[in-house]
């Protein structure tokens, strides 16, 4: 019988994970899709991942580096469903994959600071490139139906997307003071 | 190999095209060339990318926030805290198409199966718990219980606790506390424990006893005075020489170990079966009212009067009880008129002076006199010891309302609270009216977790900013005073939250904005709405003291501002 100590400790494990995920989601989120390029694609992978991370929590050193490990379990979520993302195929070869993920594992930054500096970027942008990017982004959005919203042809859209992402870019980088290319 | 602005803007037509899903399969190997080849390449490749990820939280929310918009509820909630919600109570949220927010579904579905039961117990390693309360378990698991009730595996409360110090160090439980099937082991000091049958058993030490069942007790050394009354007849003591069983009313037991067992009968009678019953003796035998009998080494055995006043009785561990209470009550006292006088504080409810019950002001001790709390509903009831002040909060409508001016960069939030049942999604401890930026929520959530909220700047990003710490108030807890801080110290850059002293881990600060509170509430929460009522937030329990700093105070003042004020029985 689980005795009250057991209980509340129990208790705490799930209050600690909850924490956790809340706290790197993003960090995890940003490490799936450098290895799955299609954001909802990414998404599903992460939910993937935060079941098996849930179901695993009991094996996770509170000691070690949560986010590492949850990468770790991410990084074999990529791998094992291969098979199922027939519409965009997983797109990079297993060698462009390892080298990929290298980099991403590598990466420390703190993904709050530039949440911060993007909002602030998004209110710079053109009202009408702002919505773009948020509709391509909402879930269940795609390119076609963001460039109907914002009364863009395909192409036109596309190669906007392109332009604003640089936009964000350079302009979170500044805000960062951090360099965007080496 | 260096990237030029040319190379750069290559690099970003292809990975913007590998995101939209657009490449053509010679765009697809320049790209893997890219990746392969150059490590500057793959680290712009996954600073764009995570700039695509943060679009994505950025596009979740923003979606999140418009439905609330539309609903016209706003919510401080974060996903995590409707996640931290009891599972299948909150929906999950939906967008004007009608698909789940990926954000949400992500965790969503990781907590809901989480939350779904997954028997972690089974999985970890011993607890570390003092040895003063064993962790030894009864026996298999715990078949799956379809009405899915809660359950408890207590069989005595531990309802009075005086000078005790106990076997292993630090306190290990405190007032109030359900017990489960385990040892009590104190060096020093007297317990009264109320198994759920219903005997009420007074405990000295040194002492080690073991909780068998609700009816059965192990004393493998010290005193013990048992009252039974009529419908717990049958409550059963064990000891290395011998087994009692209460027939009625009222006994004394002491063991020595090597030395002797002695059973004094106050009131009615005891069955006793010996361990090593002696030869030409029936092994069960009935002792009387009046009389004792003493097991000494080797077996003799010595008959004689009881002796009441050798076995501290329920009567007498509340006179020391309430000795001592006053005592702490007192010491309290000046440590809180010390407090007066930090000039740190800016609002400080000791809870004492006028408590009469048409009284309906909580005076403000510190400097501002002009800012006492008025109270709505509460009734004045006892706090940590007999006579200490404190309100009661239950009923929905039962509030403190609070006015606390001026702006802070650090902030520390401090209250000593019993909460009594968690029966509200979240129960306020401090929740301010509006919904200014910089503006606090400090509440405790259906989980148990503490959290302290700060409103953010409007905008697509961060309307609130939660900060949790693990579960504290779990049933164990319900029913005993217990410390809270929550320390929000702009230039550490950190929140943590503290119990009953004890730091429980920080988070890093995420946004700018000054504190400010205004007009708040203790133990719920006053929003003024023309439309929806609001929603229910009241405290179940009692609170006897709040204090709240315009700085940031360390682990060491918190811990002595806890030392100071715990009950010490």
């Amino acid at each position: 019988m689980e005795t009250p100590d057991q209980k509340a400790i129990e208790l705490a494990a799930r209050g600690r994970l909850v924490s956790l995920l809340t706290r790197h989601q993003q960090r995890i989120l940003a490490y799936i899709h450098a290895l799955v390029p299609d954001p909802h694609d990414a998404q599903d992978v992460l939910q993937q991942t935060c079941l098996v991370i849930c179901e695993k929590f009991h094996e996770f050193d509170p000691e070690s580096d949560f986010v590492a490990w949850a990468r770790q379990i991410a990084w074999w979520q990529v791998r094992s469903v291969r098979q199922r993302f027939a519409r965009s195929r997983l797109l990079y070869d297993d060698d462009v994959l390892e080298a990929i993920a290298a980099t991403a594992g590598a990466e420390r930054s703190d993904p709050d600071r530039r949440l911060d500096a993007l909002s602030r970027c998004l209110e710079r942008l053109l009202p009408r490139d702002r919505d773009l990017v948020l509709a391509r982004y909402e879930s269940g959005g795609d390119v076609e139906h963001a460039a109907q919203r914002s009364g863009r042809s395909l192409q036109a859209a596309y190669k906007a997307l392109t332009r604003i992402r640089r936009l964000l870019f350079d302009c979170v980088a500044n805000q960062t003071a951090e360099s965007g290319a080496p | 190999m260096n990237l030029d602005d040319q190379n750069l803007l290559d690099l970003n037509e292809l990975i913007s095209g590998a995101i939209d899903g657009r490449l053509s399969e010679p765009e697809r190997a320049r790209l893997q060339r890219w990746l392969r080849e150059s490590e500057e390449a793959r680290r712009f490749y996954v600073r764009m990318i995570e700039l695509s990820s943060s679009l994505c939280a950025m596009a979740s929310r923003s979606e999140a926030e418009a439905d609330e918009d539309e609903r016209g509820k706003p919510s401080p909630w974060s996903t995590a805290e409707r996640l931290a919600a009891p599972a299948g109570r909150e929906p999950a949220r939906t967008n004007r198409r009608g698909r789940v927010a990926g954000w949400v579904l992500a965790t969503a579905a990781a907590a809901a199966a989480f939350l779904g039961g997954m028997r972690l117990a089974t999985q970890w390693g011993r607890p570390q718990v003092p040895a003063a309360l064993g962790t030894e378990t009864a026996g298999p698991d715990q078949p799956d219980d379809p009405s899915g009730e809660s359950r408890s595996s207590g069989i005595a409360i531990l309802t009075r606790a005086v000078d005790v110090a106990w076997e292993g160090g630090g306190p290990v439980t405190a007032l109030g506390a359900s017990l489960s099937k385990g040892t009590l082991r104190m060096r020093a000091g007297v317990v009264q424990l109320e198994f759920y049958g219903g005997a009420t058993v007074v405990v000295e030490g040194p002492a080690e006893v073991a909780l068998e069942a609700i009816d059965h007790l192990t004393c493998r050394y010290g005193k013990l005075r048992a009252h039974v009354p009529p419908r717990a007849h049958g409550f059963r003591v064990s000891s290395p020489d011998l087994d009692l069983i209460d027939l009625g009313t009222e006994f004394g037991m002491q063991v020595v170990p090597g030395r002797k067992s002695e059973v004094h009968v106050f009131d009615g009678k005891v069955e006793l079966s010996e361990t090593f019953p002696r030869p030409g003796h029936a092994a069960r035998w009935e002792l009387d009212e009046g009389h004792s009998v003493r097991f000494g080494p080797s077996g003799v055995v010595s008959e004689r009067d009881a002796d009441p006043p050798a076995f501290v009785s329920p009567v007498d561990l509340e006179r020391r009880y309430i000795e001592r209470a006053r005592q702490r009550y007192g010491e309290w006292t000046s440590h809180a008129e010390a407090l007066r006088n930090d000039p740190r504080l800016v609002t400080y409810f000791s809870f004492e002076g006028d408590r009469q019950p048409g009284s309906r002001l909580l005076v403000n001790q510190s400097a501002n006199r002009s800012l006492d709390g008025a109270i709505v509903g509460c009734d004045w009831v006892d706090g940590r010891w007999p006579g200490k002040g404190a309100l009661e909060f239950k009923r929905p409508s039962d509030r403190v309302r609070i006015h606390v001016p001026g702006e802070f960069e650090s902030l520390t939030l401090m209250a000593w609270a019993r909460i009594d049942a968690i029966v509200n999604r979240l129960s306020s401890l401090l929740l301010t009216d509006g919904f200014e930026p910089g503006e606090p929520h400090w509440q405790i959530l259906s989980t148990g977790q503490i959290v302290l909220g700060i409103r953010g700047e409007p905008g697509p990003v961060y309307r609130w900013k939660n900060y949790f710490s693990p579960a504290v108030f779990t049933p164990e807890r319900f029913g005993r005073w217990t410390h809270l801080a929550a320390v929000y110290d702009r230039q550490a850059g950190t929140v943590t939250h503290y119990v009953d002293g004890l730091a429980l881990g920080s988070e890093a600060i995420v946004g700018r904005e000054k504190l400010r509170i205004g007009d708040a509430e203790l133990g719920n929460w006053g929003v003024p709405r023309e439309t929806d009522p609001a929603p229910v937030r009241n405290l179940c329990g009692r609170m006897d003291e709040f204090a709240l700093f315009g700085a940031a105070l360390g682990p060491e003042e918190i811990r002595a501002f806890y030392d100071q004020g715990k009950t010490g029985l």
